[in-house]
């Protein structure tokens, strides 16, 4: 399917196609330049958004292991806005403990994640978010395994920020976008993204007839409150907000990061004391 | 695509151009493609770089004098180096740090020369010898193999080298 210019290989009507418009507005009305946007991916049909942006820099590598890469490069270069696209399979799935590990770090990055319950781009295996009793390609019987809560768990591990949008919510989910970019820390969006081809449980009007937005006298500060908003889901899902914790970031509080970015650092060590040390011990 | 099949490097933000890597098969513009020419341009670009680091390498490490060649390679050479100056009439060694790609111009000299070739391996198989077959068409016979969870030691190869009749 060609859109912008370019051939892009998503399944017409794909949840991506909404998020790209978001991210394609977000760039334009940013008062940050295009190349000061590094996009980092994984692997699946999400994976593919940022090589179908212009002008921005763009590191797509391996399966589950997108926030690796964009932790160490913000921490090289602190002069770029990091942002990860990748979906729930990656980055709930294969990237399991890198997530864990990314909200504790609380590096300054965001993570999108791109949620439609399902392995798309390998033809719809239930994913980490697929609903108890699914039954897909590869579980015959339905899924049997309870599925993973992102929010829940973001909460838990006090992740500076934590947020839900849906695709088809276009002026909130660029607000949503908007505001984890510019959060100070890591910052999760979980976006709710239909699957037309693969997931015919929870579809776009599924989502539409669910979600609700969180009242605006919704405090996220308080973090009980936002864990037991986090486990709300069914005939109600919250979309929103849920959760912010201001708190320094890596950066701020690693003294080596202080005077300039990692990259353009001198790390020349004066090698004489350990040489000293080796011809003692020789 | 370069001669040498390796990009030049830019860092992002180092120019004002964007700066693209992708793990899939992609063009010069950094996007990915499953175009099929493309494709096996970019396997063709990957393996010239293997010219680049066997002119990069170093030789396999040589020591002793003795007619009795040993095979080693990488965390045995400690081991193997004391047994070889232990008994430098006796024994050679050509030792290798680097496996990949094989060099093995020096090694299959020195197999041309000795009256008898040992591989001595950390594993049940004998995998460099394995190797060292696959890409030379040569056959170590003679192996000494440790697969008992310890490491090789210059104690433990001198024993089998016993049982061979070699010392």
């Amino acid at each position: 399917m060609w859109k912008n210019g370019m051939d892009i290989a998503w399944c017409p009507g794909c949840g991506d196609f909404a998020l790209l418009d978001a991210v394609n507005r977000l760039l334009e009305t940013s008062e940050i330049p295009r190349n000061h946007f590094l996009y980092v991916s994984g692997i699946g049909q999400a994976a593919k958004l940022p090589l179908y942006l212009k002008g921005v820099n763009v590191f797509n590598g391996l399966h589950g292991r997108a926030l690796p890469v964009a932790q160490a490069a913000k921490i090289a270069n602190g002069d770029l806005t990091v942002v990860v696209h990748s979906g729930d399979g990656c980055n709930y799935g294969e990237g399991g403990n890198h997530l864990l590990a990314a909200m504790r770090r609380n590096v300054d990055i965001t993570l999108i994640v791109h949620d439609n319950q399902i392995y798309g781009l390998t033809k719809g295996q239930a994913s980490p978010t697929t609903s108890l009793g699914t039954t897909t390609v590869a579980q015959s019987l339905g899924v049997m395994l309870e599925p993973f809560s992102p929010l829940a768990t973001a909460v838990a591990l006090d992740c500076s920020f934590v947020a839900r949008t849906f695709t088809g919510d276009p002026e909130h989910m660029a607000t949503t976008m908007r505001a984890a970019i510019r959060h100070h820390g890591f910052a999760l969006v979980d976006v709710l993204q239909q699957c037309v081809t693969f997931n015919k449980v929870n579809t776009f009007g599924w989502y539409r007839q669910r979600v609700q937005k969180l009242p605006d006298d919704y405090d996220p500060t308080d973090r009980q409150a936002a864990f037991a908003k986090a486990l709300e889901w069914g005939d109600h899902i919250p979309i929103g907000v849920l959760y912010v914790h201001e708190r320094p970031s890596y950066g701020d509080l690693h003294p080596a990061l202080h005077d300039k970015p990692a990259l353009w650092q001198n790390w020349t060590t004066d090698m004489a004391p350990y040489d000293a040390l080796l011809d003692e011990l020789a | 695509m370069t001669p040498s099949g390796v990009s030049p490097r830019l860092v992002p933000l180092q120019t004002d151009w964007p700066v693209i890597v992708d793990s899939d098969e992609h063009d010069e513009t950094g996007h990915l493609t499953e175009d099929l020419d493309i494709r096996e341009r970019m396997v063709d670009k990957r393996l010239r770089r293997q010219q680049d680091l066997l002119n990069n390498m170093e030789e396999p490490i040589v020591l002793g004098n003795g007619p009795t060649l040993l095979v080693g390679w990488g965390s045995s050479f400690g081991a193997l180096e004391e047994l070889v100056l232990d008994h430098p009439t006796d024994l050679r060694l050509v030792h290798f740090n680097e496996v990949w790609p094989l060099r093995t111009k020096l090694l299959l000299a020195e197999m041309e020369r000795a009256r008898l070739v040992i591989a001595v391996e950390g594993n049940a198989t004998a995998q460099f010898a394995q190797l060292i077959a696959r890409e030379t068409g040569k056959r170590i016979e003679h192996t000494v193999l440790r697969y008992d969870g310890r490491p090789l030691s210059a104690a433990y190869i001198e024993g089998k080298l016993h049982e061979l009749e070699v010392i």
